[in-house]
């Protein structure tokens, strides 16, 4: 990325150059780390080799079909939620727009669990993934909807509460009536989130479907600036309002939509990754959206590690832990808002 | 040469007609003021002349074309619009924030070129914020944001610039120097128009008012013929204090008139 020459120095520029390559590596380091915890004692050169099939026969297996689906899923579950968060928040314009605050993971926890409980799956492969998209749709749509109306923060983040509120009256009305035992136990990990003991059929399931999400999301990203300064000001800069809202929409929908398919209700990390990076991108809503992507997948990555290394017997569920250290978050970045708030 | 032109101009908001049948031309190196009371229409005329709503009659031209046909970009590039209020989301770098004016000139994912920054660079200067370039916009005061704002509108090098109410809520000190921006603006070969509530400031700095009343243009013209004693009364139900200085004449709203009968009358001292 090269930088014009200016009479203003773009250091956020720089900064965000540096944010990627930090993040990248970090990455990258991390999903090594990832591959190479687990019960079996296998060195970090071994698997670095069976994760691309050489080596040990056993060594293979264990990193291939155990280890590293768990691994790709938090980088995509965790990638699409960073990148839905900073479109939200910037088509928005509200550092409180999340898919988890907002109801819409829980939607599509909703769309999933519809699924589940008439067993649709079992007709249509794709039905768990199609119905958690457009249970996250649903809310999407419903919120823009409202935001269109101009409402406050304040509502936004009620409504989203009412959302979040029916949705989960209902998966407990799923739950009530189901006679089911194995499909309440399979709701009820819905709604805790994790990414343990998956394979490459939930990876084949939800990569295409999150990478297109976010590609829409990216593609969003001068528009976001523009509406920085509002949506007439936008407008008035050539900004087509309506077709970002629709990118936004549909790509949340696919991003989170896909990722609560096979990772179930991950809550927070769309809220705090772009919060935490805004600052670097020196506020800039374009920049913000890459890097969410990459800190999205770290945090998410980094939050599993903790989950296996602090788990003793069974084993804390991913969502549930991000929901522990997301909603202190919550409440302070509530408090640092509430003048604006008001 | 550019030639704005507006015809027989209806507009409709919730099938309200709020501009009713409504006329007018301007050409660059005009300074143009948009008055009259509340409710009239302003508001929406500027947003009309932006394409922000629909007309739902009479035509809009820039140089013979109709607004509606321009593309988006196209459109952007003709006429920058400033809104009321001035919003800011997020606290961006004073540089970035005027760099957003080149939003229209960029092509998708293309980087800002040398005559992107020249012309955020000109915009800055001309409005006199060049030395903010690094300030966080939430750290400017209310004078210095209403300049910053400017130079974003600026920085998109049009033709024609619409502000709505850019000296509201500012000081006096502040207001005269957005005024004669505004005029400078205009002097350098923009067509400058501009909804304006402080008829002072209105009356000295723009070369021609058109006054509005229940959306219509009710006069237009010079400052000095359009803010006669009977266009003020019937336009605003305020009676003026005529008064010259320094050379120029000046006309403040001084008394509240109220309806009767056959037209209007003073209020009287006691019901003030």
């Amino acid at each position: 990325m090269t930088v014009a020459p200016s009479f203003h120095p773009d250091r956020a520029a720089a900064r965000t150059v540096l944010l990627m390559v930090g993040l990248t590596v970090a990455l990258v380091v991390l999903m090594l780390v990832s591959v190479s915890l687990g019960y079996t004692g296998i060195s970090v050169v071994d698997v670095a080799r069976a994760v691309f099939g050489i080596g040990d026969e056993k060594a293979v297996i264990i990193v291939q079909q155990l280890r590293l689906p768990r691994t790709l899923l938090a980088v995509l579950i965790g990638a699409g939620l960073g990148t839905s968060g900073a479109v939200l928040q910037g088509l928005l314009r509200n550092p409180l727009a999340e898919p988890g605050v907002l109801g819409v993971s829980t939607s599509a926890s909703l769309g999933a669990v519809v699924v589940i409980y008439f067993s649709l799956s079992a007709a249509f492969p794709l039905a768990l993934p199609i119905g958690a998209m457009l249970g996250a749709a649903v809310a999407t749509g419903v919120l823009y909807l409202l935001a269109a109306r101009q409402v406050g923060t304040l509502t936004l983040v009620l409504s989203g509460a009412a959302i979040s509120g029916l949705s989960i009256a209902l998966i407990s009305l799923a739950m009530n009536m189901s006679s089911n035992p194995w499909a309440i136990s399979e709701i009820a990990f819905w709604l805790m989130g994790s990414v343990r003991d998956r394979t490459f059929h939930e990876v084949q399931i939800a990569a295409p479907f999150i990478a297109l999400g976010i590609l829409l999301l990216a593609v969003t990203g001068r528009a976001l600036d523009g509406l920085a300064l509002g949506e007439d000001a936008a407008r008035s800069l050539g900004v087509d309002v309506t077709r970002v809202r629709l990118l936004a929409i549909v790509g949340t929908s696919l991003a989170t939509g896909a990722g609560v398919a096979v990772g179930g209700s991950v809550g927070f990390i769309g809220l705090m990754v772009p919060h935490l990076l805004r600052p670097v991108v020196g506020y800039i809503p374009s920049r913000l959206v890459l890097p969410s992507a990459l800190g999205g997948a770290v945090l998410t990555l980094v939050a599993d590690l903790a989950v296996r290394l602090l788990s003793r017997g069974t084993e804390l569920h991913l969502g549930v832990l991000t929901s522990l250290i997301g909603t202190p978050f919550f409440f302070f970045l509530i408090l640092r808002l509430r003048r604006q708030m008001q | 040469m550019t030639r704005l032109v507006v015809e027989d101009l209806e507009v409709s908001l919730d099938r309200r007609p709020v501009v009713k049948g409504l006329s007018f031309a301007a050409e660059d190196g005009e300074f143009v003021g948009l008055i009259g009371a509340n409710g009239v229409g302003k508001s929406t005329l500027i947003r009309a002349l932006t394409n922000l709503i629909a007309p739902s009659g009479g035509r809009i031209l820039v140089d013979g074309t109709p607004i509606g046909a321009l593309s988006r970009k196209a459109l952007a590039r003709t006429i920058a619009y400033l809104p009321q209020g001035q919003a800011m989301h997020w606290p961006l770098e004073v540089y970035h924030l005027v760099a957003l004016g080149r939003l229209p000139h960029l092509s998708p994912f293309a980087r800002p070129s040398a005559e992107d920054e020249a012309a955020i660079r000109r915009a800055m200067e001309q409005a006199d914020v060049l030395q903010y370039a690094g300030r966080s916009a939430d750290s400017l005061s209310g004078g210095e944001r209403a300049r910053v704002m400017l130079a974003r509108a600026l920085a998109v090098e049009t033709p024609i610039l619409l502000a709505d109410e850019p000296a509201a809520s500012l000081d006096p000190y502040h207001q005269l120097q957005v005024m004669e921006l505004l005029q400078g603006i205009s002097r350098r070969g923009r067509l400058v128009v501009a909804v304006l509530h402080d008829l002072p400031l209105a009356a000295r700095f723009c070369d021609r008012l058109v006054l509005m009343s229940d959306g219509e243009a009710l006069a237009d013209g010079a400052p000095g013929e359009v803010l006669e004693p009977g266009n003020l009364g019937a336009a605003y139900q305020v009676g003026g204090y005529y008064g010259r200085h320094e050379a120029e004449d000046f006309v403040l709203p001084w008394r509240r008139l109220r309806l009767n009968g056959e037209g209007l009358d003073v209020v009287a001292d006691q019901e003030r």
